[in-house]
């Protein structure tokens, strides 16, 4: 049972981590669209 | 009276294991034959019942002529001739239900598609891929799959229990972390991670195509392919347009987070589904590639604002930041059409995507490219390097990275981080030189030269059934290498050389 909490952690741990790096684009994106805006 | 015995030939050893080898892909390819009986694909399951057959007979030969001499130590070198043998002799076999599907225009053509697909690149040459059969299909997602995890740990996996050599081969496929003392462990502990992500993935990728519009069976197919696909950072998807055929969010957002979680380190998955979930945010190769595709991604986002190709925020990330990370995860799927890169993009966000195809994913990951493991220990060795000239000449430093555990920076770790990028460059020179002699442009060819290299998959335009037959045999070589990382098949080459030279001199 330990094992698999142990596991299922993980895999959320991962996916969010993942998941995250797509804030990289989003903030890009916004960052330099509002430069342009400017 | 003393006997002087007759050393052994090691050829016998290694064919018993590449024919361990070949007879797992023979087996394998029994799953796409139940996939076309469900479909009642007859003339395509009787073609791999064939093909099968021919795979495993091949492999019972080979293990069979070896037998005696299973039990041999092979040595570094003999265990990566096996690792690339094996490669090269299961993409001649693996072809073989392609070339009889015809879908192909050459046999040419079916072991390039096999090659981009074991090697997890994802560029192909298939004809008519919009209505390809669900069996053809389920074989491309399974080499592409199968070639994420590599085929030695497929065998080490599922056919064998010995040890001899087990590890030497491992490493032979570029893979060289160790999650338990032995590579048969390791390997299985690498098929048990993969399989639990499979249902994970599967399951969010069927909701996803059916929240995109499919019927249920073929949301489950197509979920299944991408998700396979986007695991092994392979790039193939069932239809020509690839991601873009689904115009739907939800599939490339999920496809991004399954994409950069199979580009990871399985040491590094190993350690968070063993509870070390701090690890991520300390472990050298996450900290490099945030940083570069931080750095990447700004290039290109202003590249593309510099290009005005994109009217808005959210168009800059579902195409720019897609392609990008889709690029530096060496996946290549894809969510706009090839000329536009060219056409469209301009050379800044060109500059950058090539850079990323480069750099690509993790070591001993399903991933291709330069590695972040070599690329942080690369960028370290220049940090120590300017910190010591600061220091007086009586103080010495040491300089430590993190993977996994706290790791001294040692002078061949830096060597060897060094010398196989300097390989992956040479390559890159010389593929991109052959495409240019070919007759595409500079940018062009350099494009899908990284793409090639790095195994990601993505392309500007190049790589079609129509692009001369050495440009593609150049490419299926640089694929081999590029998922091998050069040794294993330089010492293939050299091996064969050497038999060559011994047979003349008798």
């Amino acid at each position: 049972m330990k094992r698999i909490i142990s596991i299922a952690a993980g895999l959320l741990t991962e996916l969010f981590f993942a998941a995250g790096t797509m804030i990289i684009g989003w903030l890009a994106a916004i960052l330099i669209w509002g430069i342009r805006g400017v | 009276m003393m006997t002087i015995e007759k050393p052994i030939n090691k050829l016998y050893p290694i064919c018993y294991f590449v024919g361990i080898i070949v007879m797992s892909l023979g087996t394998l390819q029994l799953l796409p034959a139940i996939v076309s009986a469900v479909y009642s694909e007859w003339r395509i399951l009787a073609v791999f019942l064939l093909t099968a057959s021919i795979t495993v007979l091949t492999g019972a030969g080979l293990t069979g002529l070896g037998f005696r001499y299973r039990s041999v130590k092979l040595s570094f070198g003999e265990g990566t001739v096996v690792a690339s043998g094996a490669w090269f002799l299961g993409t001649l076999l693996c072809a073989l239900p392609y070339e009889l599907s015809g879908n192909f225009l050459s046999y040419l053509d079916c072991c390039f598609d096999v090659m981009s697909g074991l090697t997890t690149t994802g560029l192909c040459l298939i004809q008519d891929m919009d209505h390809l059969s669900n069996g053809i299909n389920m074989w491309r997602h399974i080499l592409t799959f199968v070639g994420g995890q590599g085929m030695v740990v497929l065998a080490l996996t599922f056919l064998t229990t010995d040890q001899s050599g087990a590890y030497k081969m491992y490493v032979g496929e570029a893979k060289d972390e160790k999650l338990f003392p032995n590579a048969v462990s390791t390997a299985r502990q690498i098929w048990l991670i993969s399989l639990i992500y499979l249902v994970v993935g599967t399951a969010v990728m069927t909701i996803a195509a059916l929240s995109a519009g499919l019927a249920p069976d073929r949301a489950f197919l197509h979920g299944m392919w991408i998700y396979m696909s986007a695991w092994s950072t392979g790039g193939f998807a069932p239809m020509s347009q690839n991601i873009l055929y689904y115009h739907s969010e939800f599939v490339e957002l999920a496809t991004i987070v399954f994409f950069v979680i199979g580009s990871f380190n399985f040491a590094l998955h190993h350690a968070v589904l063993s509870g070390r979930r701090g690890e991520l945010r300390r472990n050298i190769e996450t900290i490099t590639f945030t940083v570069t595709l931080t750095l990447l991604t700004l290039i290109t986002t202003a590249g593309l604002m510099k290009s005005n190709v994109y009217p808005n925020a959210v168009a800059l990330f579902r195409k720019g930041f897609y392609q990008l990370i889709s690029g530096h995860t060496t996946t290549g799927f894809m969510t706009i059409y090839a000329k536009q890169f060219y056409h469209e993009w301009g050379d800044i966000a060109l500059f950058a995507m090539v850079i990323a195809m480069l750099l690509g994913g993790s070591a001993s990951s399903t991933a291709g490219g330069f590695k972040a493991l070599r690329t942080g220990i690369i960028f370290t060795a220049f940090k120590a390097e300017v910190k010591r000239m600061l220091l007086p000449e009586s103080r010495v430093s040491e300089q430590k990275i993190h993977h996994i555990k706290d790791v001294a920076l040692s002078d061949s770790m830096i060597r060897s981080a060094f010398l196989i990028v300097t390989a992956y460059i040479v390559t890159f020179t010389v593929g991109t030189l052959i495409g240019m002699f070919a007759g595409f442009p500079f940018g062009m060819s350099a494009f899908e030269c990284a793409s090639v290299t790095g195994n990601v998959g993505l392309s500007i335009g190049v790589t079609t059934a129509a692009m001369p037959a050495y440009l593609k045999l150049t490419y299926l070589i640089i694929m081999w290498l590029g998922r091998l990382e050069f040794m294993s098949v330089l010492t293939l080459g050299a091996y064969v050389i050497r038999k060559v030279e011994r047979k003349c001199d008798r």
